[in-house]
């Protein structure tokens, strides 16, 4: 009955075995044969340690041990990003995954402050949320379950070692019947007829045929560029970095609940604290500044001893046009890439994984089905896009030649349309499918220098001493309750190193702003 | 005269409602409860010789329940006062084919099992060429079916927490009660006709020249806090709620009417009231059914019940609609022109109502609309009436619900077009736009509804609507077969068991106004028929 019984993935990176770990666990055993290929000479980028909470969903419907889970991938908990430098040289903010204070009446919280910040009197707007006062004063616990409290108003992620993490999937995925098999892949054979995809040949001669095959090749896109051309929406004018080097380094701290993304001469730098290490990269432009520069600049700029050689990558900012192509799916590296930023590649796997699950196919790949998912998978890094070019565009600086483009480019009509909109009296743009909403546009706009002309005039409903007691209060029980929650590392120690077995962790939830709702 | 740049950014502090009908009424007491304690002063001007009097029905939908309770409404007593019944789903009658009869249902049918979506077992069934009766899954289809209603439980864990409910109104006791309650909290009336309106060089609304000032006004506080010597009303924003006629948006402002592109489906409603008997019982339902040259619905509010024909003129004549509901010989069509302006809010206007948009009504009512638009309104509200960007930002979001409302409404001809009488045949061949043709396209192909943003309408409602009318998909979900066979079968009788002994326990309409004390207090049938 036209049903699909083979299903091939290839590449063995985050994507791939994400991929056969959330197939296993969906598909029959009895009714489908996974096979996932990998080859040890090429390798994985073996970057990409950031996560958001979404990963947290992935991981309960894999039904993975939360505290298992970040023993296996050296993980410490990731309550947000501050950036530096960003908005202008000196500034900082964190962008928390959670929300600010808490809305009334209808009307989100930063009209509220935009009020009492005209008054005068109202600190940073980072003073009204937990997550941010928590990261910075290195404090973790998990957010509270009852949905009145402020503090069920956050939720977390993980900074992972992100190969640790690919092969714990990788043993989830085998004990589960996925077939791994280790080689190059030298040719991929087209069907005459309608040029799907109908086996992909290995070095060792070994040809694997499938029904579905699911392009987990990287960057590269082997079966999806290099086999089928489908073509490639190339975002540079707008993203510009298109190189990065990383390198580990030695832990000289107890870790950072929160990742660091630094702004720099031609890009930035991240910093990722891991358990027992720190992940650093700089993401540049290679059209500003030169491969030599960068380097010199990422071994001055870290804390502790390199670990290994520096990892040179390249890449470029943009989408596949198709995800969906023919009996092919692009998922990971070889549907497009962001760029770092935001932490979105792992997310946007994890969102193709679920929409193949939700629209899994039959044999002749019904085009219907196909379209669906394409436009969903366009309109999420679409939104994700438009979301990363602001981080570059609201920025003041001109100390160089990357920052006077990032300043001055032409931004998508889409974006500058966003910010008009908040301009003119800090409203959101609302929607329902994306990754990010309110809270993230609103920290973003207000910690790189774009503010509202006004805010929404039914704030005015309350007098402005209400308005500053009760804002006061708020800010009060923040400081407060961070005080009693312990330590990140301790946190860590008791969750990750205790000796209960117990379900400790909350529920999760495909957002990023919080689990109880 | 004022600079008109200073004009433009003043803050607003006085807004004037134009129209007295249901949609002015609404937008009073919303706005009157929605701006409260911001120092707003609000007017509606109403020329009371135009205000329909008459008595008509409107259903609802979940929306206006959860709309009654932002306004602060208790809905015992606005049910009591104004004889609105409750409702639980919409039957349709002979659309697809004449033995055809289904019920769309406000919440979903049956359960997700194992992570899939419940249709998608369903459709598996199906052709596997088991018999399946869709509606035996909603517990809200098996209780309107029997005309049983009771209020959805709040605890979480009951069967009975999962149904949804709108309300059919008396548009008149209903217009009134919001009146009471929007003069209450300070909305001033003033009864008169606006005529003039003078634009500043920008194009922005300065002041309204009024005639016919109600006699009783003169010189009253309201008369003298509103109105200038001259006649004048001066206010910051304009609602534009006078109608069809537009007379703000269109007239005084030139923002053009788009008519709907394409056939019109229908071009005139005729309608038959009739009040109920003691004995009669009060449906859970309304009824949606085909009529030779258009579609006519059934509405029961616990006072009356109400056939509206809406048809289209070349099909059949009026006279020919009037005999189709037995309507009385005095019964007058109203022409209905589908459409929707080009703008919604302009400069310091907003056209709320048949002014800014007249929609077919088989899913989403007009006063649905009216409710979605002020809420939306506010939600937006500019602190000063040049705020290009927030009506931007209106105008886009209205358009994108009246785009979404417009296809489902499309739909339900495009389904029904299996009849053969002339109009429906004409109506087959109307070119469907291309998010209503993907949409089609995945749910025959696959039985999944494709997503779109700012939908009135969930994934249930439009797959209530397909599978009603037979859209059958050629396939489902093939996950389906990851789970056993035999345990899904089971589930699915014990939903149905469920369904049914669920429905059994609750208490008929009338029986549950009664017990509850929600049955009318005041007789709705004097107060309408007195005018
Ligand atoms: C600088 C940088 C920083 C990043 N930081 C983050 C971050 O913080 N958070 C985040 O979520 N994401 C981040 N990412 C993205 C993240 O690294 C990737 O999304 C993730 O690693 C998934 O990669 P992948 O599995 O698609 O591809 P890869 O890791 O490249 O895996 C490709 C696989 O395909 C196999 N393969 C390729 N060709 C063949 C062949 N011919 N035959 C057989 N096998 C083959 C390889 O062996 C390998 O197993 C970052 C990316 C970069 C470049
Ligand atoms: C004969 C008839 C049959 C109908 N049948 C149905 C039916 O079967 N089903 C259905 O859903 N609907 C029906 N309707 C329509 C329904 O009652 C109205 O469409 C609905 O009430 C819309 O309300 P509205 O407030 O937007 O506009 P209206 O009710 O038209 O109200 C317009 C208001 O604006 C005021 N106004 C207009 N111009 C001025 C001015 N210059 N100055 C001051 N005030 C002004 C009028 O006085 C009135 O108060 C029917 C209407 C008629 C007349």
């Amino acid at each position: 009955m036209n049903s699909l019984r083979n299903l091939v993935i290839v590449g063995g990176g985050t994507s791939g075995w994400m991929t056969a770990a959330a197939l296993a666990k969906f598909l029959h055993p009895q009714q489908y044969q996974i096979t996932l290929v990998e080859s040890d000479a090429i390798g994985t980028v073996g970057v990409g340690e950031a996560t958001v909470p979404h990963i947290r969903y992935f991981n309960e419907v894999l039904g993975i041990d939360e505290n298992e889970f970040m023993k296996k991938t050296n993980a410490t908990y990731k309550l947000g990003i501050e950036f530096s430098n960003w908005g202008k040289l000196g500034d900082a903010y964190i962008h928390p995954f959670g929300v600010y204070g808490q809305s009334r009446n209808d009307i989100s919280f930063h009209h509220y402050w935009l009020k009492l910040q005209q008054l005068g009197d109202a600190g940073s707007i980072s003073d009204y949320s937990v997550g941010v006062v928590a990261a910075a004063a290195e404090k973790f616990a998990y957010p509270a379950s009852d949905p009145r409290s402020l503090f069920s108003k956050y939720s977390y992620a993980f900074h992972i070692d992100a190969s640790l993490y690919a092969g714990f999937l990788r043993d989830y995925s085998i004990a589960r019947g996925v077939k791994r098999i280790e080689g190059k892949i030298d040719q991929v054979n087209q069907r005459p007829d309608s040029e799907s995809i109908q086996s992909v040949q290995l070095a060792s001669g070994e040809i694997l045929a499938g029904d579905l095959f699911i392009d987990c090749s990287g960057f590269r896109g082997l079966l999806i560029n290099e086999t089928l051309k489908t073509g490639f929406e190339d975002w540079s004018h707008w993203l510009p970095c298109d190189r990065a080097i990383a390198v580990p380094s030695a832990k000289t701290r107890e870790p950072l609940p929160y990742t660091k993304a630094i702004a720099r001469a031609a890009g930035w730098q991240w910093r990722i604290p891991l358990q027992s290490r720190t992940g650093n990269g700089q993401v540049y432009s290679s059209k500003y500044i030169s491969d030599d520069e960068v380097a010199n600049s990422l071994l001055t700029n870290l804390d502790g001893e390199p670990l290994a050689n520096l990892n040179y990558l390249r890449f470029k900012t943009g989408r596949r046009v198709k995800c969906w192509n023919k009996n092919c799916v692009a998922i990971g590296l070889s549907s497009g890439f962001l760029e770092p930023l935001e932490s979105t590649s792992i997310y946007l796997i994890q969102v193709a994984i679920m929409k193949l699950v939700e629209f899994f196919p039959y044999a002749d790949m019904e085009a219907a089905n196909t379209d669906e998912f394409n436009r969903d998978m366009a309109n999420e890094y679409e939104r994700i896009r438009d979301f990363l070019i602001l981080h570059y565009h609201a920025t003041a600086r001109d100390d160089s030649a990357f920052w006077n483009y990032c300043r001055t480019m032409e931004i998508p009509q889409s974006l500058a349309y966003k910010m008009d909109l908040f301009r003119e009296q800090g409203h959101v743009e609302r929607y329902k499918r994306g990754m990010f909403l309110e809270p993230s546009w609103v920290a973003v706009y207000m910690g790189q220098g774009i503010f509202p002309k006004t805010y929404h005039p039914l704030v005015n409903a309350q007098e402005p001493a209400q308005l500053q007691q009760q804002l006061h209060a708020m800010r009060d029980t923040i400081i407060a309750g961070v005080r009693a929650m312990p330590g990140h590392a301790e946190s860590i120690k008791r969750y990750c190193h205790g000796d209960t077995s117990e379900k400790s962790w909350p529920p999760a939830a495909m957002s990023l702003y919080g689990v109880f709702s | 005269m004022i600079n008109s740049t200073d004009f433009q950014h003043t803050p607003i502090k006085r807004i004037a409602i134009l129209g007295g009908g249901m949609t002015g009424w609404t937008v009073a007491a919303a706005l009157a409860n929605g701006l409260r304690g911001i120092g707003i002063d609000i007017v509606l001007i109403d020329n009371a010789q135009q205000t329909e009097t008459d008595l008509h029905c409107e259903a609802t939908m979940p929306a206006c329940v959860a709309f009654h309770q932002w306004l602060g409404v208790t809905e015992k007593e606005l049910v009591a006062r104004t004889g609105a019944s409750f409702l639980l789903a919409t039957q349709f009658n002979a659309w697809a084919d004449q033995q055809q009869q289904y019920f769309m249902p406000f919440g979903d049918h049956g359960f997700m099992l194992n992570r899939i979506e419940f249709p998608q077992y369903v459709i598996g069934r199906y052709l596997q060429g088991k018999p399946v009766n869709y509606d035996d899954y909603s517990l809200a289809a098996v209780a309107a079916k029997a005309g049983r209603f009771c209020h959805p439980s709040a605890q979480d864990t009951s069967l009975f927490s999962t149904l949804s409910y709108g309300l059919t109104l008396n548009t008149f006791a209903y217009f009134n009660y919001l009146r009471e309650r929007a003069v209450q909290s300070g909305v001033a009336h003033v009864i008169a006709e606006a005529s003039t309106l003078k634009l500043n060089s920008d194009g922005y609304i300065e002041s309204i020249t009024l005639n016919h000032i109600h006699g009783a006004l003169a010189n009253t506080p309201v008369a003298s806090q509103w109105i200038g010597s001259d006649g004048l009303v001066a206010a910051d924003f304009y609602i534009d709620c006078t109608g069809a006629q537009g007379n703000v948006i269109g007239k005084a402002l030139h923002v053009e009417w788009q008519s709907l592109s394409g056939q019109l489906p229908v071009t005139h409603v005729i309608n038959h009231v009739q009040p109920i008997s003691q004995a009669q019982s009060i449906p859970s339902r309304r009824e949606l059914l085909t009529g030779a040259a258009g579609w006519i619905q059934n509405l029961s509010s616990q006072t009356h019940t109400e056939q509206q024909y809406f048809y289209h003129s070349s099909f059949t004549s009026a006279e020919q609609a009037r005999i189709a509901i037995g309507a009385a010989e005095s019964a007058q069509a109203k022409p209905i022109s589908i459409g929707r302006r080009e703008k919604f809010w302009h400069k310091n206007c907003v056209a709320i109502g048949e002014s800014a948009g007249n929609l077919d009504v088989q899913g989403a009512g007009k006063l649905h609309l009216v409710q979605s638009a002020i809420l939306r309104f506010i939600s937006l509200f500019p602190a000063r009436m040049a705020a290009d960007f927030n009506a931007a930002e209106y105008n886009r979001l209205t358009n994108l619900e009246y785009d979404h409302i417009e296809d489902f409404h499309s739909l339900h001809y495009q389904l029904a077009a299996t009849q053969d009488t002339a109009y429906w045949q004409q109506l087959a061949r109307v070119t469907l736009s291309d998010r209503l043709l993907h949409k089609l396209d995945l749910f025959k192909k696959r039985g999944l509804v494709a997503f779109y943003e700012g939908e009135t309408f969930s994934s249930g409602v439009w797959t209530s609507l397909l599978l009603g009318n037979g859209f059958w998909p050629q396939r489902y979900d093939p996950l389906i077969h990851s789970t056993d066979a035999q345990w899904v079968e089971l589930q699915l009788e014990k939903m149905e068991k469920m369904m049914r002994s669920a429905a059994e326990a609750m208490p008929t309409q009338s029986a549950y106004l009664y017990k509850q004390k929600f049955t009318a207090e005041i007789d709705i049938r004097s107060a309408a028929n007195s005018n």
